[in-house]
């Protein structure tokens, strides 16, 4: 089964008639174009990123626009890229670095973590690094332990990073220009996954701001705080679980970093239940995070245990079967959620 | 019903030990806290009773075997059979020589869970170590619910929110707020009285309050002391507001369905917040009194409005409330009239602001606004009455020597 699929028929509701419909690929592109025509200072290096027009599509019609000057294919030298980034953000302009597969960010952990994250710091804010890190995480056709990690709560750990994942296109247009704004740095974190995903993006300029999570759907019996690929299947295990009486809240972080708590402990004041789901590992992942906040701010609202719904602890397959039973599934979550309702679906 | 005695766990490490001895045989009777057994560990001898009364029926460890912690050591057959009323609380290992621990785990039945279920349900004894969710807790202390009374529904038996919504006392402690609801209503009948029916108009001046500081700087001591409890520039300006009215008798009066009535006393609402809305009791005569009765009155009445033990004849008869916002950071803001009343002065917080004397200097100054029911008086008069206020505030030594004169509105 291909998840591709499955997403972009679950966007495709009825309530977008009227509506401009377009991919998650090309909401990005279009972000980026409008920051691009706005802002002088902004070029967009990495591989494949040119005339290719990106390995998912994310940069299609850049480089025919604003030309090899500011849109330019680079060897595959991730930790080159960005410390070249970095040297230019620090002297005034603001870098794209797209490192296409997130898993090979790792080749820039060095530069990212040690330099683009500190130097506001140790300048005492005299210098900034306004730089973008574009990647794309998550697994799709059982990619492998090399093509599929989901590797958000490494940069979130960081003080100084800005972490967004988007999973509609109307949030990848939003954040993307919203990142390209910022005087610090920002992992820009696209789900591969979701690239061929539709959905309603409007014509004209909106920035959404970070920090702010979005009800994805809403609910009263049980808090699903999740993001990326991860929040269709919450909205698909909700809708089966609606049927049994299970009112979901189905909340879409957006951003980790900043976490937008309030919304998280809003829901759980209604809701009593807490429930991360996350393909990333549970490990010291963002569902910890998660956890940890509610169980520090509103232990008094919880009416159950909070459990955590993630990728379990192994590298990811080349088998099909293997990776659809690490990866949590519809099928997963629907099944974890009852029992903590302590019903049986 | 039969009962299995097991190996209990002896402090947190302990993970196996052994019976050194049985002190009953099969068939023998045996009655709750009794000594049956004493196990052995390592570290410690421990004497093990029996939690019910009834008959050994069976010893399935001997002595000397070392076993882990919970496995069955011998079966009690409970006296009166299914009865499960004696069942709770269960054995108590008799601490014969270090710390006292809690045996419950040494006892288990066969069929444990329907036991610990009935038990909960007919006793609830276990249920303070039956999980409770921490959201069904924190509702229970604030409702006041007895948790041993409730029956989980949560998984493995958690008590959850669900489980308190029938225990929720029908009487029980919402009293307070009914009452607070009723006063809530009566604040909101009259201010919507008001605004239908009384012609509001509004006046407003800064004044400098430099002397009224001073003022207040040099007699809080002595007053305070005199009177037994503080001085507040409350009071200050409860004397300033008599002050004024006694010289503006147009003020002193009350419309009265048509028909304009003169007052010959001086009595003045004050604003007083409280934990259950805003009350207003009436100091009467206030232009008689001196600075000291005044405190005592204001205090005593304010004292009285906290506590909810305000009399009617407390809170009839004012011309016009003083309402201070002082105590908060609020520049200036407008009261609404007590229907029945003439004007409200409303007073915002004392401050050093910029003022121009001659030059720009800093003053401490507030800002007085002074509603009035135009049915009473014109804004002439309005404006003379607030200004005479201005004048008393900044030229306060005044309502010293003011203090004994005679009736306001006889003049």
């Amino acid at each position: 089964m291909s998840h591709t699929n499955v997403i972009s028929e679950s966007f495709a509701e009825p309530s977008m008639a009227g509506q401009r419909v377009i991919t998650y690929a090309q909401a990005g592109v279009e972000g980026v174009r409008e920051e691009m025509r706005l802002n002088p200072d902004i070029f967009y290096i990495g591989q494949g990123i040119g005339p290719r027009g990106g390995n998912f599509q994310q940069s299609r019609g850049l480089w025919e626009e604003f030309g090899e000057a500011r849109v330019r294919d680079t060897p595959i030298a991730e930790r080159a890229q960005t410390g070249f980034g970095v040297g230019a953000a620090l002297a005034g302009s603001h870098p794209i670095i797209d490192i296409v597969f997130m898993d090979f960010t790792l080749e820039a952990m060095g530069e990212i973590v040690q330099q683009a994250s500190t130097i506001h710091y140790i300048s005492n804010g005299r210098f900034k690094v306004p730089m973008m890190l574009r990647a794309a995480g998550g697994g799709v056709r059982s990619t492998g332990p090399h093509h599929s990690h989901t590797f958000w709560s490494f940069f979130a750990h960081i003080p100084g990073l800005k972490v967004a994942v988007p999973s509609t296109p109307y949030d990848v247009k939003g954040l993307i220009k919203t990142a390209l704004r910022d005087e610090n740095p920002v992992i820009f974190i696209e789900h591969k996954g979701l690239y061929g995903s539709k959905g309603p993006v409007p014509e004209e300029e909106y920035l959404i701001p970070f920090g702010e999570a979005r009800i994805a759907c809403s609910g009263k019996d049980v808090t699903l705080v999740t993001l990326g690929l991860m929040v269709q299947r919450s909205l698909d295990a909700a809708e089966i679980l609606q049927k049994s009486g299970v009112s979901v809240e189905v909340i879409d972080l957006r951003t980790l970093v900043p976490l937008d708590k309030q919304t998280i402990l809003r829901s759980i004041t209604k809701t009593g239940r807490l429930v991360v789901v996350d393909e990333a590992y549970a490990s010291c992942g963002i569902s910890a995070e998660v956890a940890a906040v509610v169980a520090s701010e509103a232990l008094d609202q919880l009416d159950a245990p909070i459990i955590r719904i993630c990728t379990r602890p192994a590298p990811h397959t080349f088998s099909p079967s293997v990776d659809s039973y690490l990866v949590p599934s519809v099928d997963r979550i629907v099944e974890e959620v009852s029992d903590l309702m302590g019903k049986k679906i | 019903m039969s009962l299995a005695i097991t190996m209990p766990q002896l402090g947190l490490t302990m993970t196996e030990g052994s019976v050194s001895t049985w002190l009953k045989e099969p068939g023998d009777t045996v009655v709750k806290d009794e000594v049956i057994l004493t196990v052995s560990t390592d570290k410690v001898d421990m004497d093990v009773e029996s939690p019910v009364n009834g008959t050994l029926k069976e010893i399935v460890i001997d002595v000397g075997h070392m076993v882990p912690v919970g496995t069955p050591l011998a079966y009690i057959e409970e006296l009166g059979g299914n009865s499960g009323g004696d069942v709770e609380p269960p054995a108590k290992a008799a601490p014969s020589q270090t710390k006292p621990i809690s045996v419950s785990d040494t006892i288990a039945t066969k069929k444990e869970e329907e036991v610990l279920n009935s038990s909960q349900r007919e006793q609830g004894g276990s249920v303070a170590r039956a999980a409770v969710s921490p959201r069904a807790r924190r509702l229970a202390r604030e409702l006041g619910i007895d948790l041993s009374s409730v029956k989980g529904s949560g998984p493995g038996g958690r008590i959850v929110e669900d489980d308190l919504q029938t225990f929720v006392p029908k009487n029980a402690p919402r009293q307070a707020e009914d009452t607070d609801t009723k006063r809530r209503q009566l604040i909101a009948e009259r201010m919507v009285e008001s605004i239908n029916t009384i012609p509001a108009f509004s006046v407003s001046v800064e004044v400098n309050a430099e002397n009224l500081v001073a003022l207040y700087e040099s007699l809080k001591e002595p007053i305070g002391k005199a009177a037994g409890t503080k001085l507040t520039y409350t009071d200050l300006l409860l004397k300033t507001l008599a002050v004024s009215l006694t010289k503006t008798p147009e003020m002193n009066r009350l419309w009265n369905g048509g028909t304009i009535s003169q007052l010959s006393e001086v009595n003045l609402g004050l604003a007083v917040a409280t934990e259950r809305g805003v009350a207003a009791p009436t100091l009467t005569g206030v232009e008689q009194d001196s600075l000291e009765q005044i405190v005592r009155k204001r205090a005593k009445l304010t004292d009285k409005a906290r506590q909810s033990r305000l009399a009617f004849a407390d809170i009839e008869g004012a011309v016009g409330t003083l309402s201070n916002l002082g105590m908060y950071r609020i520049d200036r803001f407008e009261g609404i009239i007590t229907p029945g009343q003439s004007f409200i002065l409303a007073v915002g917080k004392l401050q050093r602001r910029p003022w121009v004397d001659t030059t720009l200097v800093v003053k401490p100054t507030m800002v007085l606004n002074l509603s009035i029911d135009h049915r009473v008086a014109d804004g002439a008069i309005a404006a003379v009455f607030l200004q005479r206020i201005a004048e008393v505030i900044e030229n306060p030594y005044q309502i010293l020597w003011n203090s004994d004169t005679g009736a306001a509105g006889a003049k």
